[in-house]
């Protein structure tokens, strides 16, 4: 014969969630604090013995304390169902309804993990992993708000960091991708439109450089063709040759020739100046076999050999008139360099 | 030689004469007032250097004479192998008289030197 009070023995009380006495150890656990082991005793509890008014009880407090509002009215309701006068299911109810309903769904499913998690594993509440569970179901409810909450924050960052990251990512890779999109816009105008503008001027500045040229040796091939005259040159102040022209039965003037009568046109005008003569215009070196006529022609020197027959008036004319013109169209350098 | 160069001061427009050595040193001189025959013959010798080394020897070139024509006046010198005949004139004057008689000037003070 086997006595039902055998269950209500300590051990089974604990060990056993069947047993008769699961409404008092869970009210225990509740007025602790350790509303998930209370829910889970309350549970396993009721499955053996569902018309158990102070488990039931226990439950709906023990639910209501863990803000499942319509969870706890459920139960609440049960209990009124059976005694419609029970005054704390009706002040569990009364605090059920007046809680926040919408804060009922989330909660809901947390519940129902607990209960699973709790209802497959055994009830030992002296063992060590009483407060595990206990910690990890207070975590698990603690929590539950939050993550309603840290979704949120995220959700509202990403789509608003993004933005300003984007906007500030996007404005730099526009202006990038702007950049070289207009570097290609550019540079083909820069490249092309004044190589095409440019080419005219310096072409131009070319041909007039080759023409403003071409007048000097003009002007020494002019010279070249007064009687008895071999060859010319000009030569700027530093002794650098400008042009020259050569007669049939002349030689060329060699470049040392031009740089050592500027010299030589140099240190008379020196001399000539200190004696208080003005300023040199000519000179005139006769040797054995030519003559050589210096003249300045602006900044420019002009240099003719003749020969020893040459005669000096008629040189002296027409090398007057082609320093003139010489000097005249120096006037007209293009990029206006001196010599 | 002072007689020789009296002579060629007598020819309407020249300022002076003086005959220099080939170092500039002077030799004999006739300068009106206001010329300076010390640096007259420095910077002859100095022009007459400068043209010696412009000619290229290796043809055989000696240097018979030079004219200086300026704004104000010109310098003739006559070259000698021992000396140098300078001759100072005014714009105006007759370059070419006075080149014939610098010659023959030249002609009698090489014979005296």
């Amino acid at each position: 014969m086997s006595d039902p009070l055998d269950n209500n023995t300590p051990e089974q009380m604990v060990t056993d969630p069947s047993s008769q006495l699961f409404a008092s150890l869970a009210d225990f656990y509740r007025d602790n604090g350790l509303y998930p082991e209370a829910i889970a005793i309350c549970q396993a509890g009721l499955e053996s013995q569902p018309d158990n008014i102070e488990g039931r009880l226990v439950l709906s407090k023990c639910l209501l304390a863990t803000k499942q509002y319509a969870l706890a009215r459920a139960e609440a309701a049960k209990v009124l169902s059976v005694q419609s006068e029970h005054s704390e299911a009706k002040k569990v109810l009364a605090q059920a309804d007046s809680a926040v309903p919408e804060a009922e769904a989330p909660a809901a499913a947390p519940v129902k993990v607990e209960t699973a998690v709790i209802a497959e594993t055994p009830l030992q509440v002296k063992t060590t992993e009483e407060p595990v569970l206990a910690e990890s179901a207070v975590k698990l409810e603690a929590p539950l708000p939050e993550p309603v909450k840290i979704p949120e924050p995220p959700a509202r960052e990403i789509p608003s960091s993004p933005l300003p990251l984007m906007a500030g990512r996007t404005e730099p890779q526009p202006i990038p991708a702007q950049k070289t999109e207009d570097r290609p816009a550019e540079v083909p105008p820069v490249t092309k439109a004044p190589p095409a503008a440019s080419d005219k001027p310096t072409k131009l500045a070319a041909e007039e450089a080759t023409e403003w040229q071409a007048g000097f040796g003009k002007i020494m091939n002019d010279l070249v063709q007064t009687p008895q005259v071999k060859a010319c040159m000009l030569v700027d102040e530093n002794g650098y040759a400008v042009a020259d022209a050569v007669s049939r039965s002349g030689q060329s003037l060699s470049e040392d020739s031009a740089a050592l009568s500027a010299n030589i046109f140099k240190t008379a005008f020196e001399a000539l100046k200190k004696i208080k003569l003005g300023e040199l215009e000519r000179i005139v070196i006769e040797t054995g076999d030519e003559k050589i006529f210096l003249r300045q022609a602006g900044r420019m020197i002009m240099m003719i050999s003749a020969d020893s027959s040459a005669k000096v008036g008629l040189v002296m004319v027409n090398s007057k008139r082609a320093a003139e013109q010489a000097e005249n169209l120096a006037k007209k350098e293009p990029n206006r360099q001196s010599f | 030689m002072k007689e020789i160069l009296n002579q060629i001061n007598e020819i309407s427009g020249v300022k002076g004469s003086l005959v220099v050595d080939n170092e500039g040193l002077v030799v004999v001189s006739n300068l009106m007032s206001g010329l300076e025959e010390r640096t007259i013959s420095a910077m002859v010798a100095g022009i007459y250097q400068e043209i010696i080394k412009a000619l290229r020897p290796e043809q055989g070139s000696e240097l018979s004479g030079v004219q200086l024509s300026a704004s104000e006046g010109s310098i003739i010198f006559l070259c000698a192998p021992e000396c140098i005949l300078t001759v100072i004139t005014e714009p105006g004057a007759n370059i070419g008289l006075v080149s014939i008689k610098m010659k023959a000037s030249l002609e009698r003070l090489m014979k005296i030197l």
